[in-house]
């Protein structure tokens, strides 16, 4: 996979509560969705960390061991803004407790995203975001997926 | 075909566009590509529909790999499920797809964005299961369940209830105006639809003009909407029946797609501009007003609706009618009312509050 950057304009993005899934693929090709709650860029900003719950992941996993390809789809609850990161898995492992803070400061910054918005945020708070698992990715390409005609393009 | 474990039916309230849904596509090279969708309809028992408006790789995906997943959130229960699907066919033509595009063209109109949102096709998918993702909700805190609403009082003997009141309500009227108020309560007391409003065709066929209101801090009478504007003036234009799930995410989707088509304009045009057409927003306002020709002006257009809608009742006026009603979502049925002037999103835009806007033409 040839790296690229993830645009310095998207780093705030992914440290704010973000709505985003993760997409994964069988190695029959048959794709799968998850909830990913909350992300961490790296320094050099040609790897991401995304977060997802374990439960809700199992078959996510699985599909990482046969299929490293992934595809991370996040979006400002707020505004809409949103670009799509394709990539490699390089790691898997289970959440540190550092990272546990991380998870459930972006899990609140996602309702409070919600419910200025007017959205039905006194549900979100049974969701369940603990214990999750880490999954690094090495960025390959980033997309534009705001809603429009220019969705789908590459992120220039 | 086989009957699916959870029934379509059993969770459509995922598909009101409350919480955006997720569509993951597979590459043949094994790359996966997901994306948001507006909107779901269920099309029967084991099919659901999509529109195509702005896919690429999704759709070169599905071209490759009919295998798909959607990701749908019921916006009460907050339960999640994962729809395995397969592309089936694409519709350009035929009712499912006029009515996607119906929707599509009230969404772009009140945000005045007619022509940027164009509806390519209909992508009908076959469900092959369903299933409720486990562990999305955490056990040591209680759900909050919908509060008890109008909505959730419906049953099967609900339109035999509405039926008869608006029976009762033509033998016992002696006037139109009691009449058109009373048909109004109705729909709010036996249906929930709390924000009402029955507008006429005027004599030009170019615009709608409101003869009576419900639910509004102000009176609706005289406000006028052109034919093709906003949700109203389409559904007259089209005189299709059309439900917009979700008014304040379209709201918000639809600026966000003019400012990648059009970078330069300034103007956000979900904003309306001074010269709105919509009269009612001018009417409002200068009926606010301590002016006296303000006040003039306003019973002036009160007294040519009342006019208009006698002439109407009279058998003078052959018109087109149609009642235009916003209901809340149960999510927010039993929020305190707010102020609102109009039942069209354009005018409502300090509210993203979840609503349901319906409206309807009738030949009369």
């Amino acid at each position: 996979v040839q790296g690229r950057e993830i645009p310095e304009e998207l780093v705030p993005l992914l440290d704010s509560g973000f709505g985003g899934f993760l997409g994964t693929a069988s190695a029959d090709q048959v794709p799968e969705a998850t909830r990913v709650r909350g992300a961490r860029v790296d320094e050099s900003r040609r790897t991401l960390t995304v977060f997802v719950p374990t439960v809700q992941a199992a078959r996510a996993l699985e599909n990482l061991r046969v299929n490293p390809r992934v595809a991370f789809m996040f979006a400002s609850v707020i505004t809409l803004q949103a670009a799509q990161i394709k990539g490699e898995t390089i790691a898997i492992r289970p959440c540190t407790d550092e990272e546990r803070a991380l998870v459930e400061r972006h899990m609140r910054a996602f309702i409070e995203a919600v419910e200025s918005i007017g959205g039905p945020a006194k549900y979100l708070g049974r969701h369940a975001c603990w214990p999750s698992h880490a999954i690094e990715i090495r960025v390959a390409e980033v997309f534009v997926q705001t809603p429009g005609p220019g969705s789908g393009r590459p992120w220039r | 075909m086989s009957a699916l474990a959870i029934p379509l039916r059993s969770i459509s309230s995922c598909f009101e566009a409350l919480i955006p849904s997720m569509l993951a596509t597979c590459a043949r090279d094994g790359v996966p590509n997901v994306m948001a969708l507006s909107d779901i309809y269920i099309v029967d028992e084991n099919h659901v529909a999509v529109s195509r408006q702005f896919f690429r790789k999704t759709h070169e995906n599905l071209a490759q790999n009919p295998r798909a997943q959607l990701v749908v959130t019921d916006p009460y229960s907050q339960n999640t499920y994962r729809l395995a699907v397969r592309l089936d066919r694409e519709e350009t033509a035929g009712p499912l797809f006029e009515l996607m595009k119906t929707r599509l063209q009230a969404v772009a109109s009140m945000t005045g964005m007619t022509g940027v949102f164009k509806l390519a096709a209909s992508m009908v998918f076959e469900v092959l299961a369903i299933e409720q993702v486990a562990g999305t909700l955490r056990d040591d805190v209680p759900a909050t369940l919908p509060e008890e609403s109008a909505l959730s009082a419906i049953d099967a003997g609900t339109e035999m209830r509405a039926l008869r009141r608006v029976s009762d309500c033509l033998r016992g009227a002696d006037d139109l105006e009691t009449l058109l108020d009373r048909v109004l309560a109705t729909l709010d007391e036996v249906l929930g639809f709390a924000h009402s409003m029955i507008l006429l065709l005027d004599e030009r066929g170019e615009r709608l003009y409101a003869i009576a209101s419900r639910g509004y801090s102000e009176s609706g009478i005289g406000a006028e909407i052109r034919i093709g504007e906003g949700v109203i003036g389409t559904v007259a234009q089209t005189r299709r029946l059309l439900r917009v799930p979700s008014v304040s995410y379209a709201k918000r989707y639809a600026p966000r797609a003019i400012r990648i088509a059009a970078p330069t304009r300034s103007r956000c045009p979900a904003s309306p501009t001074p010269r709105a057409s919509w009269r009612f927003r001018w009417w409002s306002r200068t009926s606010c007003s301590a002016c006296w020709r303000s006040r003039a002006a306003a019973c002036s257009s009160t007294a040519i609706a009342r006019r208009r809608s006698w002439m109407w009742w009279r058998g003078k006026w052959p018109s087109r009618s149609a009642i235009c009603s916003a209901a809340p979502t149960r999510a927010s049925a039993r929020r305190p009312p707010r102020a609102r002037r109009a039942p069209d999103a354009r005018e409502s835009s300090s509210s993203i509050r979840p609503t349901t806007a319906c409206s309807s033409t009738a030949s009369i």
